[in-house]
């Protein structure tokens, strides 16, 4: 195997990281979304469209793109404010499926067999300097008082009233990162496969970024960036097909869910490295 | 023509009502929304059609499939919801969203993705007025009706009925005075599962054809339903699955049908962010 | 003549809080026995583990039939002659009062003596009966403790265990409802009375066990109890002062 597969599985796995970390800033804030990988699909589309229909050059597309997928997740988190838990979730997973069947009747978009004849411009160095900036970003996010506002939203909503922090506000926000960066992650794969297709960004992705999260911890992103390096790699090594993928990644979210429901990484890890950053 | 359309309508209708009323069970009596509902409805469907590619008269695979639907049910409470009972909200979630993708891809796995042809009755249908029914129509109908009567006199008239009822609003206290809540989660999810598996049938029989995502197409819809009825509301989801089939037969059918879904799936979410309680505010099963 | 309840070196833990410390109590046969504390004193935390709801680390717990409650499933412990009278009521707001009552006979199986206990009930809570066929969420709060009082005596138990029944009710109420528990104890019913409204608990029953921090720290003759100079600076100050304070 030469470097050039190794560096084919690391821009995949960055990919998905990315969008791994665009699921993980929204969960923050309590809301546990099954809409991630449609707004992964929006920037794709978008980024993919402006190359290749308007001719934008690709950092542009990209970020217009991932603008398009924050602007499409905050309006979704207005209409959804009242919502919370359960209810939630499920709302998010009608919005992606109307997507969807929107997106595979679209001849304009190619209809199911998705946008082809984007330019491939992705290179690993990109999506790494881009997971670079995250998680530096990150790392300065959690003591931010945003972040502190996103964990008060999600720890009980009536001490963050008190804390003077807008519920509503904190939440459609908290949409509109998540989107921007699942956006970017989208941008980036359309330039790196040279295709999207509505069936990528369906239930089955949405099941993956759940896994990753939830084997990777709840409470740490470097955990769901592991977990997607991780889980990324290693069906491509073993030449998993991805009906067997999702297969696997469902069977192992359940026992994760039952058996570890804090994720893999030990906590004393974790807080051990949080108190040398100290 | 046209009342052709409202038995279509009627028929579909029945089908979401089967699986929505299974749903707000589950619901109300295990605090889950079972995101597998569909997929156990999906397996149980195959299950159903390997027994009839294999020789089982149309009654046996019936009851094939039920019994696997119920069988199916069973596990999923026992292996997967209690052991993290009392963990939190979404955790429950989570697993069924879990079990369902491994069923999905499971059945994608074993039957590949196309769809199968699935055998309808010898007996096919007659005339009714202007409208031509199917023999598979009126038992839908038939077995939909059944399922509401049943079901109201079980639970408003029987003292099963008042410990079902019970659980689903204290189960501590149900508990308390003799209900064993642990049988009555068991029975409430074999019942709808098994319910679920007949709707399952009753599609593949009516629309001649089975594929995995057959549980994805209709149990996301039911699921909604049931938010918009009102949860715990068992009537509530009925009438609801009732009108969301002959809305979407009648009213979109004579346009877009590709978009038939979509704008199914957009009223749906419109209600629900417009009266996040429901229709019929119920708190607990009624 | 057996004990109605007897619990011996109760141990209860929520993963490393232990919430009831090697605590011994009894209710003789036909007795009024209080148990008070403060919040978090562990009281409820008794009651769950006596009616099941709560697994028991260590110790026993004896019924009217001396049954070993502890060991047996939570359903099944209203089969032993114990029934509970819930904190805050708990009637099952969506079933009408006669269902209510059905409920609390769910666990008996001799149907004709069940409508002969319904009419004793109604009679005793005159209220009730003219209500028999509304939803249980549609009474008042006095009514719904008459209610949650009819539906444990229709599971004919020896022993009544009451989780504050005192909570929210207007002062009216609770003179009503210890002349109540003073009747109940005079047909011979046994009743374990958890409160945090102390002086009231005390000055109605005839022994008391005082629970702090998951562990006894006084019992004894509830008119002792009273006069103890402990008890009344602790318990009894604060709870005067709560009852006054109360809108």
């Amino acid at each position: 195997m030469d470097i050039g597969y190794w560096q084919h599985i690391a821009t995949l796995g960055g990919i998905q990281a990315i969008l791994a970390l665009g699921f993980y800033i929204t969960f923050l804030s309590g809301q546990f979304s099954a809409a991630h990988a449609a707004f992964m699909g929006v920037g794709a589309y978008a980024a993919g469209l402006m190359s290749s229909r308007l001719g934008l050059p690709f950092p542009l597309a990209v970020l217009l793109g991932a603008l398009t997928a924050a602007l499409t997740a905050a309006l979704l988190a207005g209409l959804l404010r009242q919502l919370s838990g359960m209810i939630l979730t499920i709302a998010t997973l009608a919005f992606a499926e109307i997507l969807i069947v929107v997106l595979k009747n679209n001849a304009t978009l190619g209809g199911s067999l998705g946008l082809t004849g984007v330019a491939l411009q992705t290179t690993l160095w990109q999506v790494l300097a881009v997971l670079l900036v995250l998680v530096l970003a990150f790392l300065r996010f959690e003591d931010s008082r945003l972040g502190i506002s996103f964990r008060a939203v999600r720890d009980e909503t009536t001490g963050a009233a008190a804390m003077g922090i807008d519920l509503a506000r904190t939440r459609i926000m908290a949409f509109a990162l998540g989107g921007f960066l699942c956006g970017i992650a989208g941008g980036l794969q359309v330039h790196y496969l040279g295709v999207i297709e509505p069936d990528e960004i369906g239930f089955y992705a949405t099941v993956a970024l759940m896994m990753f999260v939830v084997v990777g911890g709840r409470d740490y992103f470097c955990g769901p960036i592991l977990a997607a390096f991780v889980f990324t790699a290693l069906p491509e090594l073993l030449r998993v097909t991805s009906r067997g993928r999702v297969a696997i990644f469902s069977f192992i979210l359940i026992m994760i869910v039952i058996l570890k429901p804090a994720g893999v990484i030990p906590r004393p890890v974790y807080w051990r490295w949080r108190r040398a950053r100290k | 023509m046209f009342w052709e359309q409202v038995i279509n309508g009627l028929a579909l209708g029945s089908i979401y009502a089967l699986i929505a009323v299974g749903y707000s069970l589950q619901l109300s009596i295990l605090r889950v929304f079972n995101l597998a509902h569909g997929e156990i409805m999906m397996l149980s469907t195959f299950a159903g059609f390997v027994g009839l590619s294999h020789g089982l008269g149309f009654a046996l695979s019936i009851a094939l499939s039920v019994a696997s639907g119920v069988v199916l049910g069973l596990l999923l409470e026992r292996l997967t919801l209690r052991p993290i009972k009392g963990n939190d909200d979404l955790a429950p979630l989570i697993v069924t969203i879990g079990v369902g993708a491994m069923l999905q891809s499971g059945a994608v796995l074993i039957f590949g993705f196309a769809q199968l042809a699935f055998p309808r009755p010898p007996v096919s249908g007659f005339e009714l007025g202007t409208a031509y029914v199917t023999l598979v129509q009126i038992t839908i109908l038939a077995v939909g009706l059944a399922a509401l009567i049943v079901l109201n006199l079980l639970i408003h008239c029987t003292r099963f009925g008042r410990a079902v009822r019970a659980t689903a609003e204290l189960p501590g206290i149900a508990q308390a005075f003799g209900v064993n809540v642990s049988r009555i989660k068991l029975t409430a999810i074999g019942f709808s599962s098994g319910m679920g598996a007949l709707a399952g049938v009753l599609i593949a029989m009516n629309y001649g054809i089975v594929t995995p995502f057959l549980g994805a197409t209709f149990a996301l819809k039911a699921l909604m339903v049931v938010i918009v009825g009102g949860r715990g509301s068992i009537n509530g989801a009925f009438f609801g699955g009732l009108m969301l089939g002959l809305l979407e037969i009648v009213v979109a059918g004579e346009f877009m049908s590709a978009y038939r879904d979509a704008i199914a799936f957009a009223v749906l979410l419109a209600f629900v962010c417009l009266r996040p309680q429901g229709l019929l505010p119920r708190a607990h099963l009624r | 003549m057996t004990d109605a309840l007897d619990v011996n070196r109760l141990q209860v833990r929520y993963g490393p809080i232990v919430a009831v410390d090697f605590v011994s109590l009894r209710v003789g046969d036909g007795e009024v026995v209080c148990l008070i504390g403060g919040n978090g004193a562990g009281k409820s935390s008794i009651v769950r583990a006596v009616m099941g709801i709560q697994r028991a680390d260590a110790g026993t717990i004896r019924g009217p039939d001396c049954v070993r409650l502890d060991q047996l499933a939570p359903h099944d412990v209203c089969r032993h002659g114990v029934a509970l009278v819930p904190s805050e009521r708990q009637v099952f707001r969506d079933m009408t009062v006669r269902e209510n009552l059905d409920m609390g006979a769910y666990a008996r199986t001799d149907s004709s003596d069940i409508e002969t206990d319904i009419e004793a009930v109604l009679v005793r809570f005159p209220a009730l009966r003219v209500r028999l066929s509304s939803l249980a969420g549609n009474l008042s709060g006095g009514q719904q403790q008459q209610l949650a009082i009819g539906r444990a005596l229709m599971a004919r138990p020896r022993l009544l265990l009451m989780d504050e029944p005192t909570h929210g009710l207007s002062p009216n109420l609770v003179d009503q409802l210890f002349e109540l528990i003073s009747n109940l104890n005079s047909d011979g019913l046994a009743i374990l009375l958890v409160e945090q409204n102390a002086k009231r608990a005390l000055e109605n029953s005839s022994r008391g066990y005082v629970l702090r921090a998951g562990t006894l720290v006084a019992e004894g003759d509830s008119r002792h109890l009273l006069a103890d100079p402990m008890v009344s600076e602790a318990y009894l100050g604060r709870s005067v002062a709560k009852s006054k304070g109360r809108p």
